[in-house]
């Protein structure tokens, strides 16, 4: 079905109004209206000091997680440099907020298992027709 | 500590404003109050805005909003807030960005939250999601966040209510034990 619009239907969709049109081979009326699809987004690059920071504390996990000591644990990085292993995460953060790093050169790290994880994986739950499950 | 203490799980359909702006949340739904602020943040001001969010096990991490909810309901601009990662996921883009995410304790056995609120170790960062798809209707705390907070989730079906709290003496022994 090609959809051939009016100079004024046209006007009235931009406007967000629906507009009535005929399918020529069924005689069905149909409401239009005009859906705008937001483009995706291009990502965006994690800041260098992050990045680093998220590398050495990957690097290091395998050996934090046999560790009984470590494992649960909380480890905060600089770049390369680890400042430390805590019970928390909070009192890591804030051993880096008092030491005066900027938020782009830190990574506080959970030692446990799902941080192996590379290939994240968000659970989606699409609804029975297709579109997104409303509840949550 | 008790950070819900026999919080009723909403058993019908109802309706909640953050700010002007209507909110539904549905029968067997566990909503617990939060507010994001920046990883600067170490103390929350009264005035620090606050919403709504489902506690939902289901979720595999951390906590899920969408990008229009981090702006007008945390107050938040999210490149304001340093990238910690993205991920792929089909066709959408996850940012996944640094915050401090703080839920409010609520007052026993009722809905109604108190200016008390607990920190969360939320180091991994918060899911932004791109507003197309609507998706989540309300943010996300996820199981990741319960796990990584050695926290102790508790729901009583009898009374329908949920109970949350970091892990007191017993606990630790019980724990040991195990």
């Amino acid at each position: 079905m090609q959809i051939i619009l009016t100079e004024d239907q046209r006007l009235l969709a931009e406007k967000g109004q629906a507009v009535e049109v005929v399918d020529s081979t069924t005689n069905q009326k149909y409401m239009v209206t005009i859906q705008r699809v937001a483009e995706p987004k291009p990502l965006e690059e994690v800041p260098e000091g992050i990045r680093l920071s998220i590398e050495a504390f990957k690097r290091d996990l395998p050996e934090l997680l046999s560790n009984k000591k470590t494992k649960g644990r909380w480890v905060a990085y600089n770049r390369v440099t680890r400042l430390g292993i805590a019970r928390t995460g909070i009192e890591l953060e804030d051993k880096c907020v008092a030491l005066g790093l900027p938020q782009t050169e830190f990574y506080v790290g959970w030692i446990d298992r799902c941080e192996l994880n590379d290939d994240d994986e968000i659970e989606y739950r699409p609804h029975v027709d297709g579109g997104w499950y409303e509840d949550s | 500590m008790k950070i819900l203490n026999r919080l009723p799980v909403i058993t019908t359909d109802t309706l909640a404003y953050v700010g002007d702006e209507a909110v539904r949340f549905r029968d067997a739904q566990i909503i617990v109050w939060m507010s994001i602020t920046s990883r600067k943040t170490t103390e929350l001001s009264p005035t620090t805005p606050r919403f709504p969010v489902i506690l939902d096990t289901g979720h595999s991490r951390h906590f899920a909003i969408q990008e229009q909810h981090l702006v007008r309901w945390s107050g938040l601009r999210a490149n304001s807030l340093p990238i910690l990662g993205n991920i792929q996921n089909r066709d959408v883009e996850v940012t996944v960005l640094g915050a401090n995410l703080w839920i409010y304790l609520n007052e026993p056995g009722r809905s109604t939250f108190t200016t008390k609120s607990f920190k969360l170790d939320s180091m991994q960062g918060v899911e932004v999601f791109p507003d197309r798809n609507n998706h989540p209707r309300l943010p996300l705390l996820g199981l990741r966040a319960i796990l990584s907070n050695h926290l102790q989730l508790t729901v009583d079906s009898k009374t329908k209510t949920v109970s949350l709290s970091t892990p007191d003496w017993r606990d630790r022994i019980v724990r040991w034990f195990r």
